[in-house]
């Protein structure tokens, strides 16, 4: 690579952290959104620093080596800024009244949770529904979500994911982190046993193969999203469970999905159900259960039979087994979960988001034609005037 | 439910955290003539090797870092004719510096090289994982 088409490729790259640090606006009137202005300005002055520095590679003998690793910091460098002026500036950028409103939101769940970590920012300009982004510790939703209530719970699987990341750094999520590991000595123990097992019975390749994809997904993928749902659902509690049949319901292509050997990100909507009906019985709620897996079974008969490989990839032993290592070690770490109204601490007035959200939920099955619309809107009412209050 | 988005941009996090300290390592560690000074030198060059090396020997790891099968197929690409040597070299670098211990350790030539090629995986695999996080 010609060195100086490279240093002229540093000097553009410095200009554009200078003039994205330069776009951060100020008096942004809420503290995750000046937390995230303060690491998207911190992220963009390390690249300009380490892009400096680059410079300095080029200048010497002009060995191979120097070239490839100057190359490599402009990549890595590019790729940082990129992630901040594509999902860092739009929250800081677009403060419109839903996205200030989820904020207070997120950062009322937040502290009623106790979590260890930055509250994060919310940008609703999503277009993939719920999503958490850790590089710039944003929690990404869609617009309308700030005028409904029956999907709101998704935030606590988010924060799930942002606990997971902080694990270790403190008591808190370090009782998280060991329940997670215990969830994965479950699922090491499992596929210890059915890969043993398929040996022993001379199995097919391909079913061997199989079940190691499937431990690798546990392992890679699908072991995260399981403490997500069991996290919320220990912080949200039901209304999580209803949230996920709801989403489950009306967006699930298929909802035994096993896509063999291909990069599957999450498991079957059909297993976090069942994830969801242990965790529940688990925690208490066993009437709410039953009643989702009542309506999960009118609905499954609307899908086909699951794949013959299914059971494997999703066994409701595994399921039980990651529930029970999860939720107990969420129970023992400090974080305020959910514990109905019973558990509200200042009287009948006392409310937190999480039990607004179960009331929500409650309406939704017992309103009968615009009677739930007309509570919602009440209850996004009151929400915001709590959330407004607690920030 | 977190999207798919939401995993990938995760996982970049994660590969890119690691890539930064590594290549400033083999950066410094190239100036001095090939040695490493700190203890946190040594760390950031193990946080990519190990897991590497526990994958390449088929032992599973808890994933929270990097996606040993990505990084095993960028590897394979760039080492097409001698896989094999190249996979071994890595397992026992990574041996080497974990029984080291101490913040300095000599890395000869050819560990620079071993320690270039993986540093360029991991950069393929952030690459892949960044254009898909673009790809809306």
């Amino acid at each position: 690579m010609n060195v100086q088409y490279l240093r002229r490729v540093i000097y553009d790259q410095v200009d554009r952290a200078r003039l994205l640090e330069n776009e951060i606006p100020r008096n942004l009137g809420h503290a995750a959104l000046v937390g995230l202005a303060a690491s998207c300005r911190d992220t963009l002055g390390e690249q300009a620093r380490l892009l400096r520095r680059s410079l300095s590679l080029l200048d010497g003998s002009g060995e191979e080596a120097r070239i490839a690793e100057a190359l490599m910091i402009v990549k890595h460098s590019s790729r940082e800024i990129g992630t901040v002026e594509a999902y860092g500036m739009p929250p800081l950028h677009c403060r419109s009244k839903q996205a200030m409103f989820l904020n207070d939101v997120l950062s009322s769940m937040h502290s009623e949770l106790g979590l260890p970590f930055p509250c994060p920012a919310v940008s609703c300009m999503s277009n993939e529904y719920y999503f958490s982004h850790r590089p710039t510790n944003t929690i990404y939703a869609p617009l309308s979500e700030a005028a409904f209530l029956l999907h709101m719970p998704d935030f606590y699987h988010e924060l799930g994911h942002l606990l997971l990341d902080h694990s270790g750094h403190d008591a808190k999520s370090r009782h998280a982190l060991a329940g997670a590991a215990s969830a994965m000595g479950a699922i090491d123990e499992w596929y210890l046993r059915q890969a043993g097992k398929m040996e022993r019975e001379s199995a097919p390749a391909l079913a061997q193969d199989s079940v190691k994809w499937m431990w690798d997904r546990w392992r890679s993928k699908w072991a995260e999203e399981a403490f997500c749902d069991l996290f919320a659902l220990f912080a949200a509690g039901p209304a999580y469970a209803y949230s996920n049949l709801h989403l489950v319901s009306k967006r699930d292509e298929d909802m035994y999905g096993l896509y063999l050997f291909a990069e599957q990100e999450h498991p079957a909507g059909e297993a976090r159900i069942r994830l969801l009906d242990a965790g529940m019985r688990l925690l208490g709620h066993g009437r709410e259960a039953q009643h989702i897996m009542r309506e999960w079974d009118t609905m499954s008969r609307f899908y086909g039979d699951p794949p013959s490989e299914y059971g494997r990839a999703f066994p409701s032993t595994l399921l039980q087994e990651i529930a029970e290592a999860i939720l107990p070690a969420l129970g023992r770490s400090g974080l305020h979960g959910y514990l109905g109204a019973a558990g509200a601490q200042g009287g009948e007035d006392e409310t937190t988001v999480a039990l607004l959200l179960n009331d929500a939920w409650q309406g939704f099955w017992d309103k009968e034609g615009g009677g739930f619309r007309r509570l919602e809107k009440e209850l996004v009412s009151k929400l915001a005037e709590m959330s407004r209050c607690a920030t | 439910m977190m999207s798919d988005m939401g995993l990938i941009s995760n996982h970049l996090h994660h590969a890119s955290r690691l890539l930064q300290p590594y290549i400033l390592t083999l950066v410094d560690a190239r100036s001095r003539g090939g040695s490493t000074e700190r203890q946190d030198e040594v760390q950031s060059l193990l946080a990519v090797l190990v897991p590497m090396s526990l994958h390449l020997r088929g032992i599973p790891y808890f994933n929270l870092g990097i996606d040993g099968e990505k990084m095993v197929e960028f590897l394979r690409r760039r080492h097409r004719e001698d896989w094999p040597a190249a996979r071994n070299d890595i397992i026992a670098l990574a041996s080497r510096l974990e029984k080291n211990g101490g913040p300095k350790v000599a890395l000869s030539r050819d560990d620079l090289s071993i320690l270039d090629g993986v540093a360029g995986a991991l950069d393929s695999v952030c690459s892949y994982l960044y254009r898909k996080t673009r790809r809306r």
